[in-house]
């Protein structure tokens, strides 16, 4: 479904064809959900929440005026949905040790997200866990859906140097925990 | 990033989340439900409009008639006299009215009691 497709998809959505919304949902309800479940720490809560996602999503349809892409928006509003959720439950995420990112030089952390080792991948991902909501819904979106970087800062409502800043940081976030696990408990 | 090949396998096949069998069709049909309730408050949306327009031109042409035409209109209050024969009737009247809701009470409770031991 490219742009000017899903606009007119949408507008006839809007006049009355609802079930063209299944091809929506046959197109992003996987992608959607798996970045709230990389989000939200449980398969359920998740699967809740995509739903609440796309409930919300054909609600406010007829806001959405076409500025940004279909996907962004509908990737923000799966992202503010996950985050109000976090705050509702009160999920917990590590502490992390903000000098261990500091001291970690750029060619550590290259080697280290570029090595295939299965061991030091289990480490990775146990790191990627360890991450707060914001990151890995950064993580999520620029490695997976390898979304672009104007369009992250479109989802998660921050500037793109934010966004480069903050993947810059996020990268040496989980090569700190891999080296050092120098974390606690919030 | 190119160089990041490894942390782009863990996010490309680690935690994906697999979503159930049949959840799309769940949610299409929690859609289509939303869909139902949209028109259903569209239409009472556009009902109370047009109640409320009806109601203000109802009330402006009234007022209209009242400011310019100067019509007075006056209901006379209805005369009702009773006869002393008439309240000796009214009274057997009610007595018999009485009399029937009470078996009318009556006949509803005892229903209710044989329906209930069958349940």
């Amino acid at each position: 479904m490219e742009s000017q497709n899903e606009m007119d998809y949408i507008r006839r959505i809007l006049d009355g064809e609802t079930a063209l919304f299944s091809s929506i949902l046959a197109r992003y309800s996987r992608p959607i959900h798996s970045m709230i479940y990389r989000i939200v720490p449980c398969r359920e809560d998740a699967e809740e929440l995509t739903q609440d996602t796309f409930l919300k999503a054909f609600r406010k349809l007829g806001t959405y005026k076409g500025d940004s892409s279909f996907s962004t928006w509908l990737y923000r509003i799966a992202y503010n949905t996950a985050i109000s959720a976090t705050r509702k439950k009160k999920y917990e995420f590590p502490l992390l040790d903000e000098n261990l990112i500091c001291n970690m030089s750029d060619e550590a952390v290259d080697a280290i997200l570029g090595n295939e080792d299965e061991d030091l991948m289990q480490q990775m991902e146990k790191a990627i866990e360890l991450l707060d909501v914001e990151d890995k819904a950064l993580l999520t979106l620029y490695y997976t859906e390898e979304r672009s970087v104007s369009e992250i800062s479109s989802i998660l409502q921050l500037k793109p140097d934010n966004i480069k800043v903050k993947l810059y940081r996020v990268r040496k976030k989980i090569c700190s925990l891999v080296n050092s696990k120098g974390y606690g408990s919030r | 990033m190119d160089q990041d090949k490894a942390l782009k396998k863990i996010l490309n096949t680690g935690k994906r989340g697999d979503l159930p069998y049949g959840f799309e069709d769940r949610l299409m049909k929690g859609i289509l439900l939303e869909a139902k309730k949209q028109r259903k408050r569209a239409q009472i949306r556009i009902l109370g409009l047009i109640s409320s327009v009806s109601l203000v031109m109802v009330v402006g042409t009234i007022l209209l008639i009242h400011r310019y035409l100067a019509v007075k209109i006056t209901m006379p209050a209805p005369d009702v006299r009773f006869s002393p024969e008439a309240g000796g009737m009214f009274g057997f009247f009610f007595y018999i009215a009485f009399l029937v809701l009470v078996l009318l009470v009556l006949d509803t409770y005892f229903r209710n009691l044989r329906q209930k031991p069958r349940e």
